[in-house]
């Protein structure tokens, strides 16, 4: 009998030993701890560790969104968005089809597509009717909607986050003056025309730089440009015809030509600037009221 | 033999049983985990996959002809060729990937432009059916052609069996290209250099760069013409034709200095473009016989 119960023991032991079976949720659990640790390369690598030897559709879809956190906290961002586009949504609890969707948005306006995140909002306004998710899923909505220029819609939405959120009536009041404030035609960026800024130098040299907000360079443009011409007149008038087509024209074609486009650039940076410099504002509020 | 003693024995086997499994485990978990390794190179993961090789785990398996493999391959599409080939030639004739790695770890050498090391690893590779020595003559006529020795090419060429359809069309293409080399004429910088001094640009229009030789010729000669115009005016030593004729006599001399240079570019572009058409077709059929 207790030779019979000794080799159990042994084969039940051996049985055990013997497996070499990988443990999914181990994988995922040090992949987590990998995370916390602010370790995401690694991090990324024992997720999808984890995503080979798990068989669990949601357990896959949840390691699959860490990963797509590893990647954006690493800078990655496409490699975050293709990620998030490659898991199968089918079956999955709410609050992490929620999580998935949201973080997808919020990736695309990071990679400065804010229409695609605005398609992913209303995908998640469409399928999910929790009032949190659609409260939740809304500053980044606001952040959308000002990089398209949609005002309306984001005070709008503005609204709607004051409404819901759980600030008392002064304070409601208080912000709702100051987003109206911010979302008036005094509040609202000015936004530069490339098309008119290069229009402005073609007709006056270095106004359309002027115009973009370069007080200098425009100055300058016009000096050396009313300059160039100066000198070429002046040898045409003296007779000088050879150096005043060559060298003055020659020389005013390059200026001329460089400050039309140069006004241009210089209008796209500035809406950038102006673009971000509002949306900053913006957050700030969302920050500062709403603890997000 | 008493109760005492044989329960001594059975408690002795019983540890000794413990001991070797607890052994056997710790060997299992440092091994590599090759399996998920080769699923990060199938998805195109090679930094990951690298990180995973050069870990303590896998360098215990110095020996491992997998772990070669998957390293060199990684570093092949990483391009890191020299790096790569290093670990493919050390794949052992027993491994599956034994020829791929070679043939690859050749081609490697070849691109780097170490060309007798690739020769040799091709000469190193056991042959075992017509096929693979076809491709073997195919990439020693690749290499022979790169090193400009047209005789060993046309040998090796006339080995290959044509009718492979994975090197057919490079097979054409190699026979193309030598026929262009043995009919290539040289530019010659000393006729491009004379003929820029009688007519400024021409040169850069012998070597068949004619937006450049408008350029040059209407600089050059619009600067001669404005010191002609300030000689016959202000005469010879007036500060005006001494600036212009100054400008006038470095653009001429630049004008065939540069006429001298485009020579020698045209000829290094023509190179590249005999060198990265030769390499391309030695990719491909390695490639398509392994890598498909």
């Amino acid at each position: 009998m207790l030779r019979i119960r000794f080799f159990s023991i042994c084969i039940f032991l051996f049985g055990i030993l013997s497996t070499d079976r990988i443990d999914a949720s181990d994988n995922f659990v040090n992949a987590l701890r990998l995370y916390n640790e602010g370790k995401f390369f690694v991090a990324s690598i024992e997720f999808e560790r984890a995503i080979f030897y798990e068989t669990d559709i949601p357990k896959i879809a949840q390691c699959k969104y860490y990963k797509s956190l590893c990647f954006k906290n690493s800078g990655e961002l496409v490699r975050a968005i293709d990620e998030l586009d490659g898991i199968s949504l089918y079956n999955l609890p709410d609050t992490l089809l929620f999580l998935i969707r949201y973080e997808s948005a919020l990736c695309n306006y990071l990679n400065n597509d804010p229409n695609k995140a605005i398609w992913l909002i209303d995908e998640i306004r469409l399928s999910n009717t929790g009032s949190t998710d659609v409260l939740n899923i809304t500053p980044l909505n606001i952040l959308c909607l000002n990089s398209i220029r949609k005002w309306e819609d984001a005070l709008n939405l503005w609204n709607f986050l004051i409404m819901n959120s759980d600030l008392d009536e002064p304070e409601r009041k208080k912000l709702t003056e100051e987003i109206d404030e911010i979302y008036n035609d005094k509040g609202l960026p000015k936004f530069k025309k490339p098309g008119k800024a290069e229009n402005l130098s073609r007709f006056i040299p270095g106004s359309g730089q002027i115009y973009s907000g370069a007080f200098g360079e425009g100055s300058f443009n016009f000096l050396m440009n009313v300059s160039i011409l100066g000198f070429a007149a002046y040898e045409f008038y003296t007779q000088y015809y050879f150096t005043g087509y060559f060298v003055g024209l020659g020389l005013l074609n390059k200026t001329y030509n460089g400050g039309i486009r140069r006004a241009g650039i210089l209008a796209d940076k500035r809406n950038q600037k102006t673009m971000d410099e509002f949306n900053l504002r913006v957050s700030s509020i969302m920050i500062k009221v709403f603890n997000y | 033999m008493g109760i005492a003693s044989k329960s001594t024995i059975k408690y002795a086997l019983f540890i000794c049983f413990l001991s070797f499994k607890a052994f056997s485990f710790s060997q299992n978990s440092a091994d590599c985990d090759l399996r998920f390794i080769n699923h990060l190179v199938n998805r195109g993961n090679y930094h990951e996959a690298l990180y995973l090789l050069d870990s303590t785990d896998c360098s215990l398996n110095q020996l491992n002809d997998s772990v070669f493999y998957l390293r060199g391959w990684s570093l092949y599409s990483l391009k890191k060729l020299l790096q790569s080939s290093e670990n493919l030639i050390r794949v052992s004739s027993s491994s599956e990937f034994y020829l791929k790695s070679h043939f690859f770890a050749a081609y490697n050498y070849t691109h780097s432009g170490n060309y007798e090391i690739a020769l040799k690893t091709l000469s190193d590779i056991s042959i075992q059916s017509e096929r693979e020595l076809s491709l073997h003559n195919l990439e020693l006529a690749g290499i022979f052609l790169l090193q400009g020795n047209l005789i060993k090419f046309d040998e090796s060429v006339s080995l290959i069996n044509r009718n492979q359809y994975e090197i057919s069309e490079s097979y054409d293409n190699l026979l193309r290209i030598s026929t262009d080399m043995k009919t290539h004429k040289k530019k010659s910088p000393f006729v491009a250099g004379l003929i820029s001094g009688i007519i400024p640009g021409s040169g850069k229009l012998y070597s068949g760069k004619k937006g450049e030789a408008i350029t040059t010729f209407i600089s050059t000669v619009g600067l001669a013409l404005v010191t002609a115009e300030s000689y016959r005016k202000t005469g010879f030593n007036s500060f005006r034709t001494i600036a212009s004729g100054t400008a006038f006599v470095f653009s001429y001399v630049a004008n065939i200095y540069g006429a001298l240079m485009t020579v020698n570019i045209i000829e290094t572009e023509y190179n590249d473009n005999v060198k990265n058409s030769i390499l391309f077709n030695l990719h491909i059929p390695i490639r398509n016989t392994f890598d498909r």
